[in-house]
C-alpha cells in the first residue's frame, strides 16, 4: 500500500508493502503490520533502512519514484537480496 | 627543507579512514534526514555553538573534576564519535580558531580515549568498550532464546525503541539515545552486541514524558553464525544477512533490572509504539521556525551533563537563536554530491586538511 501520510495508516492492514515517499518515527503503527518497506528516498543509513534492519524485513530505500509508479492494492515483489521491487499484478 | 613543529597524532588518520564510507553514503542522501538536512543548517550557527562548547569546557577544566565525573556527564560513545564528526567539519567549514578548536578536539578525544578499550579510538566497524574479562559476566547471564516468535518479539522491542529515538532526538542526536556497543568477536562463531538506549525520558525536550518511569534500556544480544559490523555511528548494525534470525542468547534490562517476562515486554512494546507515534506528531505539528529551535534544544540536550558541570544554562542562548531565527537551511555548501578527486580534496572535504591545520 502506498502510504502518503498519517491519513493512510489506518488503511493499512497486516502483511502490506509500506510504500512511501520516506519513512519517519510516526509509521511505526504501520511498519509494524509490514511485511516489506519500498521508499524513494534514503540510503542505508536512513531512517526505513535502520529500522527495517531491526525489524528484519526486506527493505529497498532510495528507488527514486516508487510512491509514484506502485499503486495501492497492486501485488508487488520485494526482492532485497536482489534489489528490486516488481509489480506483479 | 622545514620542519614540522608538531607531530600529528595518529588519531587524525584513524579519523580519515573511519568517515570515508559514512560521509559519502550519508552525501548521497541529503533528502532523506529528519527532520530537515541539518548539514545544510550547521552553516548557519555553528561558530557560535562552537564558542559555547569551547566556554564550557575552559570552565569544566577550571573546576578541576575528575575524569570520572566529567566521563559520567558526557554522552554515549556513539554520540561523542558523531559530535565529534561535526565538530571537526564545522570547525573547518568556518575556518574556525585553531587554537580554541584544538582546545576543544583534545578534550572529546581524551574522553574517548578513555572511554575505549580499543587503541582506534574511530574504529569504523566496532566499538570496542570492553575487555574480555569485563565481558565474562555479561555473557554468563545471557538466556537462550526460545524460539522463533521469541526472535520476533525482540526485533519488534528493538525495532520500536529505534523509531522512539527516532523520534526523541531526530536524525542528528539519534546517539545520545541509541549507542550500540561492539559487536565483540566471542569465538569463530558468535558476536556479542550491546545496545544501550540511556536517555528515554528527556522530559526537558518532550513534558508529555513528565511522570513516565521508563529511563533507561538495555540489550544484550549473543548472534551466531553471522558476521555483524557497525557503521562509524553506532545506531548503524550492518550485515548482509538478517541478524535477528541469528539471535542465540538475550537479556534486557529495564531500569537496571533484567526483563525476563515476555507479556510485560509485549505491553512495553505497545507503550512505547504509541509514545513514538505521540511524539512524532507533536514534531510534526511544529512551523519551520520552530523545528529549528527543536533541533538546537536537542542538539544542546546532547551535552547538557558539560554544561552543567560548567555551571552553564544547556539552552541555546539568544545569540544562537537569533543566528538561525528567520533563515532558510543553506543551499550547496558544505553538501557536495560528488566523490573527491584525489586525496587533498578528500581531506579537505572531510575536515582533516583542518584537523593537520590545528596540531600541525
Amino acid at each position: 500500500m502506498v502510504v502518503k501520510g498519517s491519513k493512510d495508516f489506518k488503511k493499512f492492514a497486516e502483511g502490506d508493502v509500506l510504500v512511501a515517499r520516506l519513512t519517519d518515527p510516526s509509521y511505526v503503527v504501520v511498519i509494524i503490520k509490514a511485511a516489506a518497506i519500498v521508499t524513494d528516498l534514503g540510503g542505508i543509513t536512513s531512517h526505513p533502512a535502520i529500522i527495517a534492519r531491526e525489524f528484519n524485513l526486506p527493505c529497498i530505500v532510495g528507488t527514486k519514484n516508487a510512491s509514484a509508479v506502485i499503486k495501492s492494492g497492486e501485488i508487488i515483489e520485494v526482492n532485497a537480496n536482489e534489489g528490486y521491487v516488481k509489480i506483479i499484478k | 627543507m622545514p620542519k614540522r613543529k608538531n607531530k600529528i597524532p595518529g588519531w587524525i588518520d584513524q579519523y580519515a579512514k573511519a568517515v570515508r564510507r559514512f560521509t559519502f553514503n550519508h552525501d548521497h542522501d541529503p533528502g532523506s534526514h529528519l527532520p530537515f538536512n541539518a548539514f545544510r543548517f550547521y552553516p548557519l550557527y555553528f561558530n557560535v555553538w562552537l564558542d559555547k562548547i569551547y566556554q564550557a569546557i575552559i570552565l569544566t577544566n577550571r573546576r578541576k573534576y575528575g575524569s570520572g565525573k566529567i566521563i559520567k556527564a558526557m554522552p554515549a560513545y556513539g554520540s561523542l564519535k558523531y559530535i565529534f564528526y561535526t565538530l571537526v567539519n564545522m570547525a573547518g567549514y568556518f575556518d574556525y580558531d585553531v587554537k580554541r578548536a584544538k582546545v576543544i578536539f583534545d578534550f572529546f578525544v581524551k574522553i574517548m580515549q578513555s572511554i575505549s578499550a580499543d587503541k582506534n579510538i574511530f574504529n569504523e566497524y566496532e566499538n570496542i568498550l570492553r575487555t574480555p574479562s569485563q565481558l565474562k559476566p555479561i555473557i554468563a547471564g545471557l538466556k537462550k532464546v526460545s524460539g522463533e516468535q521469541e526472535k520476533k518479539t525482540l526485533a519488534k522491542f528493538i525495532g520500536i525503541l529505534a523509531m522512539y529515538n527516532h523520534a526523541l532526538y531526530n536524525d542528528f542526536s539519534t546517539e545520545f539515545g541509541y549507542s550500540i556497543e561492539g559487536p565483540y568477536q566471542l569465538n569463530a562463531e558468535e558476536q556479542l552486541v550491546i545496545r544501550h538506549f540511556p536517555n528515554l525520558n528527556p522530559k526537558e525536550l518532550w513534558p508529555s514524558l513528565a511522570g513516565i518511569k521508563l529511563s533507561n534500556i538495555v540489550v544484550c544480544s549473543i548472534y551466531k553464525n553471522i558476521r555483524l559490523k557497525m557503521r562509524f555511528t553506532t545506531t548503524h548494525l550492518i550485515t548482509k544477512d538478517n541478524y535477528q534470525d541469528k539471535l542465540a542468547k538475550y537479556l534486557i534490562f529495564i531500569n537496571d533490572k533484567p526483563m525476563l517476562n515476555s507479556n510485560k515486554l509485549f505491553a512495553l512494546t505497545t507503550k512505547i509504539a504509541e509514545r513514538t507515534a505521540q511524539i512524532y506528531q507533536e514534531q510534526k505539528k511544529l512551523n519551520f521556525e520552530r523545528t529549528k529551535i527543536k533541533f538546537l534544544t536537542q542538539q544542546a540536550y546532547e551535552l547538557k551533563g558539560l554544561f552543567d558541570l560548567a555551571g552553564l544554562n544547556w539552552r541555546p542562548g539568544q545569540e544562537l537563536l537569533n543566528k538561525v531565527r528567520n533563515k532558510k537551511l543553506k543551499s550547496g555548501g558544505i553538501i557536495k554530491m560528488s566523490y573527491p578527486a584525489n586525496k587533498k580534496e578528500y581531506e579537505d572535504y572531510v575536515g582533516v586538511s583542518y584537523l593537520k591545520k590545528v596540531y600541525g
